[in-house]
């Protein structure tokens, strides 16, 4: 825990934390003390985890990466932290974030940006851009993330880790600062298949305080073995050269380890897949511009202007000021696809879309195991690099399919793209089979002779 | 493409004051992001269901119990003002000073 918290600290530079908790190193050594004592601890006894900064922790400060939730220190916490926590799991920080989850490198932070641990030039992809650079970095073998579109999995794959969304509704959202609650579910980053599987499954079951938590979670019993007659489909629309060679690369590799190790590959189409992304960003953020209603500094969070200026204008100038421009670029956007008139045009439009995605991915599950792309087109960027929103969105292609259609999804290191720097691979399952993401996941990890080691980096 | 009169409009249904340079550069982005989203009009979906969440959820109603919840003073710990244990917002009427 000492080792941990002393990473955290000289990995400043990072950016990965907005806050630490020094408390963490009082409550390994009373775990000490207990297993001195001859008691028996929880299978996450003592490990020190870092939690996204949009997932609510008791007494400690809760940013969401945004100015507008200055000084909120929440009264509980997220079930998924209090479940990792009553399997013993130590909280040791806070990770950075883009505002509210909003973006894909970790830039949109109020806090700073975050950087990849492999070369503090780049980013470490977004959002959940700090939790990725915390295990990459070697700080804790576990974080937290949530994913809406790909934030927990296209980080991981920057940074060169597991990155793992279950099913819809496998993890409780209860104490998420709600973004999109239709596409976003909580997601877990780890350098072993192994933490992975031991967090998922200390955190899965149902919470009665989520309405759209599963009554019986995925059932995690098919989670090992080898992959002999697995069917792997490879998604013709997504595994072009809309790519870099670099990825391409990749997945070629990933492709003779599949076979080698026994699965069949072949190719699938889905032919709305080049639609996902379009669709993705009228739904988010449509989604988003009603959940972030909330945050109109009347009782809770930033407020700005006096009292006599009236209701209405402090409200416009509270949010005006406390939300950075893509939290405000995706406000007005769906705000705009719910307008009267357009609601047809493209909130309307986009769930038919999604609705024929989801069809989509049903059918080619009635051939294939498991769906195969790369997790984004690139390895990591340069800060500042992609100055148009929009060039940002279209790396979301691969991801955002899995959360239009509710189903798992998990980004695999597969080595290294341009300039070194690490790619994953995504692979995406039927809803509820998230047992086989893992056993993937597994297999591969095994294939490659070790677990995915941290980044030697120079910056310790 | 977004008039001038339409981004007033939609800022106030978003209740966002902004400053003429940012009105303007998001107007911009505003309106090639609808450039873009007309990529979806190539797809016919006359007699597509809207797909609005993943999973169906049925009843989500629980049985009328009383739980715990949270003290009021810890709630109102969080709020942005408060005085005699109520929360004080700016003035919602304008009594025409």
């Amino acid at each position: 825990m000492r080792e941990a918290l002393a990473r955290a600290e000289a990995a400043e530079g990072l950016g990965a934390f907005i806050t630490l908790v020094p408390e963490a190193l009082e409550k390994a050594r009373t775990l000490d003390v207990r297993r001195a004592a001859g008691e028996t601890l929880g299978p996450l006894a003592g490990v020190p985890v870092a939690v996204k900064d949009n997932l609510c922790t008791a007494g400690v400060l809760t940013t969401a990466g945004s100015k507008s939730l200055t000084g909120f220190v929440p009264p509980y916490s997220a079930t998924v932290v209090e479940r990792l926590e009553a399997a013993g799991a130590i909280v040791i920080g806070k990770t950075n974030l883009d505002e509210f989850g909003m973006g894909s490198s970790n830039e949109n932070s109020a806090f700073g940006p975050a950087r990849n641990p492999h070369n503090p030039d780049f980013v470490p992809g977004g959002s959940s851009g700090g939790s990725a650079a915390a295990v990459a970095a070697g700080i804790t073998p576990l974080a937290l993330g949530t994913d809406t579109g790909g934030s927990v999995r296209q980080p991981a794959s920057f940074t060169g880790v597991l990155g793992f969304k279950p099913t819809y509704g496998a993890l409780s959202r209860y104490g998420v600062i709600a973004f999109a609650s239709s596409l976003e579910q909580v997601g877990v980053l780890a350098r072993s298949t192994r933490d992975l599987e031991l967090a998922l499954s200390v955190m899965f079951g149902h919470d009665p305080h989520d309405a759209t938590s599963l009554a019986s979670p995925p059932d995690l019993t098919g989670a090992h073995g080898d992959l002999t007659g697995v069917r792997v489909g490879k998604v013709r629309e997504l595994c072009g050269d809309g790519n870099s060679e670099g990825v391409l690369g990749a997945l070629a590799r990933t492709e003779a380890t599949l076979k080698a190790l026994g699965a069949t590959v072949g190719e699938v189409s889905l032919p709305h897949a080049p639609y996902g992304t379009a669709a993705y960003y009228l739904v988010a953020p449509a989604e988003a511009s009603s959940n972030l209603a909330r945050f109109d500094g009347m009782v809770y969070s930033y407020r700005s202007g006096e009292d006599r200026l009236g209701q209405a204008e402090v409200m416009r100038r509270s949010r005006g000021e406390s939300f950075g421009p893509e939290v405000r670029r995706r406000i007005l956007t769906g705000t705009y696809a719910l307008s009267a008139g357009y609601y047809d045009a493209y909130y309307g439009k986009a769930l038919k879309v999604r609705r024929l995605i989801a069809g989509d991915m049903a059918r080619a599950f009635t051939s294939y195991d498991l769906l195969l792309t790369p997790t984004a087109p690139t390895a990591a960027y340069r800060l500042s690099e992609k100055g148009d929103p929009l060039a940002v969105y279209m790396g979301d292609v691969d991801t955002v399919l899995a959360n239009l259609a509710g189903v798992p999804a998990v980004s695999v290191p597969a080595g290294t793209a341009e300039e070194g720097l690490p790619c994953g691979m995504q692979f995406m399952a039927p809803a509820l089979q998230d047992a086989r993401l893992l056993r993937v996941a597994g297999a591969l990890e095994a294939a490659a002779g070790k677990s995915f080691a941290p980044v030697a980096a120079d910056f310790l | 493409m977004l008039s001038d009169a339409e981004m007033e409009h939609l800022k106030m249904l978003a209740r966002l004051e902004l400053s003429e340079t940012e009105t303007e550069s998001l107007k911009g982005d505003l309106n090639r992001l609808l450039a873009y989203f007309d990529l979806l009009s190539e797809l016919d979906t006359d007699g597509v269901d809207e797909l609005a969440r993943p999973v169906d959820v049925d009843s989500v109603f629980r049985d009328d119990v009383v739980q715990a919840g949270l003290e009021p003073h810890t709630v109102q710990a969080l709020a942005v003002e408060t005085e005699g244990g109520f929360f004080k917002v700016p003035r919602t009427v304008d009594s025409g000073e």
